[in-house]
């Protein structure tokens, strides 16, 4: 690592250990996260809160499993109470909203990058 | 092992991936439900990891359609989940999933699990492999048996078991616990009958009974004595099987011209002689271990007699009718087929009353059917030629022209019956065998004289009493234990003639002879039961020479003039 990243925004033990499993391939998993991402945080924004809270449920249970595997603890958060709110339907905009999740992601991806790339 | 993963996300699919290499396994991904399906058809993997949430099919689908594929032995899926409601895991676990592991990953926690699985699906293949080995001497085993039955039905036939004065039960599930019947008509004309029960169940329990079976007809054929029978048959047991392994048995000769039944029962449950004209039954206990227990150096067969006549019926079954039990375990027992019996004394026949009583009792219990009975009357329509329908092909003079004698003396008089080996070595000469009854008996007849009246001295009259017959055995054994000097010489001269043969028999005894002359003219009842008129009647001619010490029976027979 070229600097110790945010702690409230990424789990640094997570990231450590994580780069003792894959090695050389430790780029290649973190490009793949990213890219992934981006995509499905573009679809979740994308979604109706009225009629999609099902597939916000899913997508958010995505984001979350990616990020917490990763160490985004900051992004994995939000992303896991999304999750269990829009599972029982009871999603609103003051727990869920495009800019908040947008804005989230990329602090998460800006340290990543820092640290990694 | 083979692992295959099932995980719609490529971060965590790949950490995973890369968690179950670096622990050494072969990993193939599938990114759907479907492909998961596709790649397990492919792949065959030892063991499947599938992600719950995936889309075209998630992993309870995927868990449903893989679990019992028919080309694939038992292997363990564990899913990976985030969810952690109770419900929701409970759910992995009814579709048929093995195990749950909890995302995100833990690294220690799914070697652990991996090996734990390993040691179950080595168990499994065990298992598996072992259920196939005993398969394969099952179905040994059966092929075995099959073939022992076969063999067992030709040896241990029925005999003449389906006569007309005999009733009896023996099931092919009782023949296969050790039970066997024999019945055959002897040279002279009297009835045996045996029946032997093995210990122990299923094939060592049959396999007894061929030797038995063999030594029963093979002796009675030759004409051997009812004690001989015995010692053979306990000699042979006894070399052949195994400790813990002997045969209770019932074994007795019902002569129709004696009218006199000689009895032996060893270990076997009471037989029952029934007279029907005095509405009585004799309980006939037995008096000796088991056959195949004592050594032949301290083995000794006591023979019981006792009248039978047309009024009388032999009655014996093996313990398994004694033995049966009723739902609440109670046995039908003795006092039980004793009042049967008393009740239905005169009945035609008794044996099919009985089992449909033992049936009834036993009621829905369900029973092994290991009952055997046999029930037998007076043999008065034995057919005695049933022993020349031989299957012997070979057709030989053999013996047409010979001379031989034996003589016996002393204590050999009491212990060996020399009309076996005479009546084999004549017959030998087969164009005989249509003749076997009558030179058994003319044989028979000349050496009982010359052994009981002559070298013994005893007195026939003896036997027309109804104890008569027990006391004059009695006696009869007594004497011979104490024989030394005294000999009985039989000669035989077999000379060919036209068309035919003349056998010659000359019997010389060591006893004081009789008044030859003096018999000859009151016309001779004193002999027992058959006499002089008999002999007279199948020989060609006696004569009584050397102040009665002597006999010369003349027997000719011609090949045209067969016997019926």
């Amino acid at each position: 690592m070229t600097r110790i990243p945010d702690s409230n925004v990424i789990d640094v033990e997570t990231l450590n250990n994580l780069a003792e499993i894959m090695g050389d391939d430790m780029r290649m998993l973190l490009d793949t996260y990213i890219d992934d991402c981006t995509c499905k945080v573009s679809e979740i924004c994308a979604m109706s809160l009225e009629t999609q809270q099902d597939d916000i449920f899913r997508m958010a249970h995505s984001l979350k499993g990616s990020s917490r595997n990763i160490g985004v603890t900051e992004f994995a958060d939000y992303c896991s109470e999304a999750e269990r709110l829009a599972r029982a339907g009871e999603l609103t905009v003051n727990d869920f909203d495009p800019d908040s999740i947008q804005l989230l992601f990329n602090r998460a991806v800006s340290e990543l990058k820092n640290v990694y790339l | 092992m083979k692992l295959l993963i099932a995980d719609d996300n490529n971060t965590e699919r790949l950490i995973l991936s890369r968690v179950l290499e670096n622990l050494g396994h072969e990993v193939t991904q599938a990114e759907n439900g479907l492909v998961a399906v596709e790649k397990f058809n492919e792949f065959k993997p030892d063991l499947v990891f599938l992600d719950v949430m995936m889309p075209e099919m998630d992993g309870y689908q995927v868990a449903a359609q893989i679990k019992h594929h028919k080309d694939k032995s038992w292997f363990p899926i564990i899913f990976l989940t985030s969810l952690t409601e109770a419900s929701d895991l409970a759910k992995c676990i009814d579709v048929g999933g093995d195990d749950f592991v909890s995302k995100p990953i833990n690294k220690i926690i799914i070697r652990a699990k991996l090996d734990a699985f390993e040691r179950l699906i080595n168990l499994y293949n065990t298992v598996a492999e072992q259920q196939k080995e005993i398969k394969v001497h099952n179905d040994h085993l059966v092929q075995e048996q099959e073939a022992a039955k076969k063999v067992f039905n030709n040896v241990a036939h029925r005999g003449c078991l389906d006569s007309d004065y005999i009733y009896y039960h023996l099931s092919a599930m009782s023949i296969f616990n050790g039970d066997l019947l024999l019945a055959v008509v002897l040279p002279t004309g009297a009835l045996r009958v045996m029946m032997g029960d093995f210990t122990g169940h299923g094939l060592p329990a049959a396999i007894g009974a061929l030797p038995t079976s063999e030594i029963f007809y093979g002796m009675s054929k030759k004409g051997f004595s009812l004690e001989d029978l015995i010692k053979e048959t306990n000699t042979r047991l006894y070399n052949i099987l195994p400790r813990g392994i002997f045969c209770c048995c019932v074994i007795a000769d019902i002569n129709p011209s004696d009218k006199q039944i000689k009895f032996w029962s060893a270990g076997a449950p009471d037989a029952y002689l029934i007279d029907k004209e005095k509405e009585d039954v004799t309980l006939l206990h037995s008096s000796h271990l088991a056959l195949g227990i004592l050594s032949p150096k301290v083995f000794k067969a006591k023979l019981q007699s006792y009248p039978f006549t047309v009024n009388h019926k032999l009655i014996t079954a093996t313990d398994g009718i004694i033995e049966s039990t009723d739902k609440n375990d109670k046995m039908f027992g003795e006092k039980r087929m004793l009042d049967y019996i008393n009740q239905n004394i005169c009945s035609e026949n008794i044996c099919d009353g009985l089992l449909e009583e033992v049936e009834e009792y036993i009621g829905e219990a369900g029973q092994d059917d290991d009952l055997s009975l046999l029930e037998v009357s007076f043999p008065d329509t034995v057919e005695s030629t049933q022993l020349t329908k031989s299957t012997e092909q070979n057709k030989t003079r053999g013996t047409a022209d010979l001379e031989f004698s034996l003589k016996l003396r002393g204590q050999s008089l009491n212990e060996f019956d020399p009309i076996p080996l005479f009546l084999q070595t004549i017959l030998e000469c087969n164009e005989l065998l249509p003749h076997r009854t009558r030179i058994f008996t003319v044989l028979t007849e000349l050496y009982n004289n010359a052994l009981d009246h002559g070298v013994l001295g005893l007195d026939s009259a003896l036997k027309s009493s109804s104890n008569g017959f027990a006391e004059y055995y009695q006696q009869r054994a007594d004497g011979l234990t104490l024989l030394t000097n005294d000999f009985v010489k039989v000669s035989v001269d077999h000379q060919p003639i036209k068309n035919g043969g003349k056998l010659i028999f000359i019997i010389a005894d060591s006893g004081k002879g009789f008044d030859v002359e003096g018999i000859m003219k009151r016309g001779s009842q004193v002999y027992s039961g058959r006499g002089l008129p008999l002999l007279l009647q199948l020989c060609t001619s006696v004569d009584y020479l050397d102040g009665g010490t002597k006999v010369k029976a003349v027997y000719e027979w011609d090949e045209n003039d067969i016997p019926d």
